[in-house]
């Protein structure tokens, strides 16, 4: 229940944790969606993949610590792994979408220089 | 493994993972930047990633002065209170910025595309033709 402003708050944050696990999985359908643009595409799935499983067992840890489902050695590792899961989603992120736009790049440049006649088509 | 060694990597986990974060969203950026001539629609990742990348800086700060100084966030001063409140409004700031990273890389990717089905059609014209003049 949602009682004074901190229960509030609290809502809120609840919200906008549920709220960026949903963008999480829509980026992930959108990169599925366009998998065939590029062959580094992969990275960016990968990537969101990541990114949406890291969040949803960041938010099942939160519950299962609110209920005391777990034992208490076992979170803080538990945690650590979410976070060294969300890291590396950044970083294949960042990686996936330059080695997309590179490649999109060369083949939009591979396009020019055969229009051009520098090249065989 | 014993249980002091794992703690302390744990804590190193933790620590170490807003300078990584705010490093690879930095590069995010200048990745975005480098190719904003690709589409018209580049603004928005761009945007997102320099969102992203002021969030993730925010959340280092603090972590680094609650660090440097254990005492700073309890303090009753105005720059732990406009700390706080950064570090406490950071993950509902988020959403947004990954709202225009996606609706961003929904336009890239249609803009693009569609430009490439267009210019595989022309290059299997010039490829007709070519094959045309040589017989």
């Amino acid at each position: 229940m949602i009682g004074g402003p901190v229960g509030f708050i609290e809502f809120l944050h609840e919200a906008f944790a549920w709220l960026a696990i949903g963008l999480e999985i829509a980026g992930l359908i959108v990169c599925i969606r366009y998998l065939r643009l590029s062959s580094a595409m992969f990275l960016l799935v990968l990537a969101f993949a990541g990114f949406a499983g890291a969040s949803v067992a960041s938010r099942v840890l939160t519950y299962a610590l609110r209920m005391q489902g777990l034992p208490d050695e076992l979170i803080p590792g538990l945690f650590a792994v979410t976070h060294l899961v969300n890291v590396a989603a950044t970083a294949a992120l960042v990686v996936g979408l330059y080695a997309v736009f590179r490649d999109l790049r060369e083949r939009f440049h591979f396009v020019r220089e055969v229009h051009e006649g520098r090249r065989e088509p | 493994m014993s249980t002091i060694p794992l703690a302390s990597l744990l804590s190193v986990v933790a620590i170490a993972q807003y300078p990584i974060q705010f490093a690879a969203v930095a590069v995010g950026l200048v990745v975005s930047l480098r190719y904003r001539r690709l589409s018209d629609k580049m603004w928005l990742v761009a945007a997102a990633f320099a969102a992203l990348c002021a969030l993730a800086g925010v959340q280092f700060v603090v972590t680094f002065l609650a660090l440097l100084f254990p005492m700073f966030l309890m303090n009753d001063s105005i720059a732990t209170s406009i700390a706080g409140y950064a570090a406490y409004c950071a993950p509902m700031a988020a959403p947004y910025a990954w709202i225009c990273l996606i609706v961003g890389l929904t336009l890239v990717w249609r803009d693009l595309s569609g430009r490439l089905s267009g210019l595989r059609e022309l290059l299997a014209e010039l490829r007709q033709e070519s094959s045309g003049a040589s017989l």
